[in-house]
């Protein structure tokens, strides 16, 4: 019973110790990625630079995906022109990533498609590859909340935090000191 | 267990601490002007499980059933970044707290059947240091040294991917390169296949064995937009270890000879007459023909193509495939339970079947699938009709038919999915028809009905939701006379909000193929579970009761997952 014991507290140390930070992911650098859309242009992460990025990871095969996206669609379509960019990146492997942009056309939905096909950047991001998963980075590409699965409803708080990105975005560049003059 | 095994226990805990001290030491001296500031982040799966099976051994007494099985499974993944520059490590654990087993009227710990040697961080626990990386990510380069994840073109010559959906997460360990030159990209890696040793899904007894170093090397070069067209073109060669390389070290594997060498090529291009095209065509070679299990060293190949219109609101999708002992460079490694190419199956894999799987991994096989989506309404009401056509000819194997058959398989299906309602269904039919022998015998034709449901609904200010899966399977003429069989999954959640969920399961099934039984009577199988999320990125789950084994697929490998009884605590955190 001892030794069981012991193994237990290793193992829940193991879990505790570096779930210490109770925001999880806030403010760590997002990882760096180069993904080809569904249009084959190359889309990078660092372009995000200065915008509200909101990430989020599916696939055909995701049921609860395909339930999510056309929140996803609204989510784009209300806040595009204010700063706010949404990459979906498409988890499909190479066996089965022909099936992504019909699935996209089919639905009439206009957000950037990415894809994944050796799976690199899902593996960076959400190591168990559990799908839906989002994380909304903010203009610095720091993240600034993640979320895994979805239920009916979860869209409401994301559509908070991307509005309060949004705002915080807006304010900050109503606050953003002139540039400094240019020697000539 | 061989040193290596050790070595890797005490790096893990080395890393670790190293890692620890990144994150809490040098992240608050991360102050300094101009430097990229460090950042530390991670994802935890652990999950605490008891499995009982209450089946008993012939000839022994009723109280002693075939095991007890308490167990403890720990994936942690932890990255360091700066910059450009990432250090990554995933620590697989799993503690073996009880095992047992009886023999000759004695309860065995199943645990002593390991070698020994497996003793970190305390006994009866196992830890490895399944993946490390140390990656650069920079405008024209990308470089990683240690575990990655690497696929060419449609993964037919070389697919090494997470396959987390059947518990396989196989990696390529060694170097990986990827220059981009303007339009140009290549890509070169080579290293050794690093399956892992911990299961996440499956019961981790006499399972855990050490890696078995198969040797991959592979090129690709893609030049893009060369008008409206992609191009590219590969190189794989694979030089396998066998069982009595064991203790060999991953390097030794250069010094082998090639076992299969591959090289293909593919061509892509997008709204050509309003169309995107995808074509890929594969050569495989084995000089090492007898390490594969197979006498003869005749070449195999692989073409497949695909096809998408979108006239107005319908999304027309054909893809084709012709593969001809193509399966065969799979052949080592698929004894450890991973494939290291997978190439598109056309299948709908969801109601493949432990007969059909056999058309999944066929050596000798052609097939198209015909898929229509149709906008009816964009974004809410999208029908959908499928059509899957293959002739497999591959007798022997997995297979249960004597002569090659002829597949036909339509599905029909409905995505409506309103602002708190959702709709996700799709039935079909698969017929496989099995050619006569000569004479005229008639072998008749494996059948299976099948439904895919998921409904959500709101309940006052909850989310319900119901889902399941219905298959009818009618067996042909078969060598074994296997019986027909229903197969009924389903489950019912309700989301209370606030990251709070109930959900409920139950199977049935009269399968006489699956290797479990059920905890209400034979054929039933009922569970409940608790999930809360009391913050984001943290999941907890507690689960109760028993579910069917069983053959799945996904990512075009099949697995047979064993059954469960018994209880279960998890939990994900990303930090």
């Amino acid at each position: 019973m001892r030794r069981w014991l012991a193994l237990v507290l290793v193992f829940m140390f193991a879990l505790a110790a570096p779930g210490a930070n109770p925001q999880a992911g806030e403010g760590q650098t997002a990882p760096e990625f180069t993904l080809r859309d569904i249009d084959n242009k190359p889309v990078s992460l660092k372009d995000m630079a200065g915008k509200v990025t909101l990430i989020s990871f599916w696939a055909t095969w995701c049921a609860p995906c395909q339930v999510e996206m056309p929140h996803l669609q609204k989510l784009y379509d209300a806040y595009k022109d204010q700063g706010f960019v949404l990459l979906m990146i498409s988890a499909d492997d190479a066996r089965s990533v022909s099936r992504v942009k019909p699935l996209i056309k089919s639905k009439g939905y206009s957000f950037p498609v990415l894809l994944d096909t050796d799976t690199k950047v899902v593996s960076q991001y959400n190591p168990n590859k559990t799908l839906p998963y989002s994380e909304l980075i903010g203009p610095d590409l720091k993240v600034l909340w993640q979320h895994q699965g979805y239920t009916a409803g979860d869209e409401v708080e994301t559509e908070r935090r991307v509005k309060l990105a949004i705002e915080a975005l807006a304010a900050a560049k109503t606050v953003a000191p002139p540039a400094a003059p240019v020697a000539p | 267990m061989p040193p290596r095994a050790t070595t890797s226990a005490f790096a893990a805990q080395a890393l670790l601490m190293v890692l620890g001290a990144l994150s809490s030491g040098l992240a608050a001296a991360e102050e300094d002007e101009g430097r990229p500031e460090l950042s530390f982040s991670g994802q935890d799966d652990l999950e605490f499980r008891y499995w009982r099976d209450d089946r008993t051994l012939p000839d022994f007494p009723e109280e002693d059933h075939l095991f007890d099985y308490w167990e403890l499974v720990n994936r942690i993944n932890m990255k360091v970044d700066r910059g450009p520059l990432q250090l990554g490590v995933q620590l697989d654990a799993v503690g073996m707290l009880g095992a047992y087993y009886y023999l000759n009227d004695e309860r065995v710990n199943e645990f002593d059947l390991h070698a020994e040697g497996v003793n970190f961080p305390l006994p009866l626990a196992y830890a490895n240091v399944d993946k490390l990386w140390l990656g650069y990510q920079g405008d024209s380069a990308q470089l990683l040294v240690g575990d990655g994840y690497i696929a060419f073109g449609r993964g037919l010559a070389l697919s090494l991917v997470k396959n987390t959906n059947i518990d396989i997460d196989s990696s390529l360990r060694g170097a990986h390169a990827k220059v981009t030159l303007g339009s140009w990209d290549l890509t070169a890696v080579s290293g050794v296949t690093n399956a892992q040793q911990v299961w996440q899904d499956n019961p981790n007894k006499q399972q855990i064995r050490p890696d078995q170093w198969h040797m991959v090397s592979g090129l690709r070069v893609d030049r893009y937009g060369l008008g409206p067209l992609n191009l590219g073109a590969h190189s794989v060669v694979y030089s396998f270890a066998d069982r009595a390389d064991l203790e060999a070290q991953p390097w030794e594997g250069y010094a082998r000879g090639v076992d299969a060498a591959i090289t293909g090529a593919s061509v892509e291009a997008f709204g050509v007459l309003g169309l995107d095209l995808f074509a890929e065509g594969d050569l495989f070679l084995y000089p090492g023909g007898d390490v594969l299990g197979v006498e003869d060293n005749e070449p195999g190949y692989a073409v497949y193509g695909s096809a998408a219109a979108y006239p107005g609101r319908v999304a027309l999708l054909v893809e084709g495939k012709h593969y001809k002992d193509v399966e065969r460079v799979n052949a080592v490694v698929s004894r450890d339970l991973y494939e290291v190419a997978v190439g598109p199956t056309l299948e709908y894999e969801r109601v493949i079947t432990e007969d059909s799987g056999a058309a999944v991994n066929s050596n000798d096989i052609s097939g198209v699938r015909v898929r229509a989506d149709v906008a009816a309404k964009p974004g809410v009401l999208t029908p959908s009709l499928t059509l899957g056509l293959f002739r497999d000819r591959e007798l022997g194997g997995l297979h249960f038919n004597r002569a090659p058959e002829t597949i036909v398989h339509p599905v029909a299906g409905v995505d409506w999915i309103a602002d708190s309602v959702h709709v996700l269904a799709n039935a079909g039919f698969r017929v496989d028809k099995r050619d006569d022998l000569p004479g005229g015998v008639s072998l008749g034709a494996d059948r299976m009905a099948h439904l895919d449901l998921s409904l959500g609904f709101p309940i006052g200010s909850a989310h319900g939701e119901i889902g399941g899966d219905l298959r009818y399977f009618m067996w042909g003429e078969n060598l074994n006379q296997q019986t027909d069989f229903t197969l009924l999954t389903a489950n019912a959640a309700v989301h209370l909000g606030h990251g709070v969920s109930i959900v409920g399961y139950t199977d049935w099934t009269d399968d006489p193929l699956i290797d479990s039984v059920g905890n209400i009577n034979e054929n039933l199988y009922a569970a409940g579970e608790l999930q809360l999320q009391p913050a984001d990125g943290m999941t907890f789950k507690l689960f109760y009761g028993a579910y069917r084994a069983g053959i799945r697929c996904a990512g075009g490998q099949c697995r047979m997952l064993p059954g469960f009884d018994g209880a279960r605590l998890s939990a994900t955190i990303n930090f």
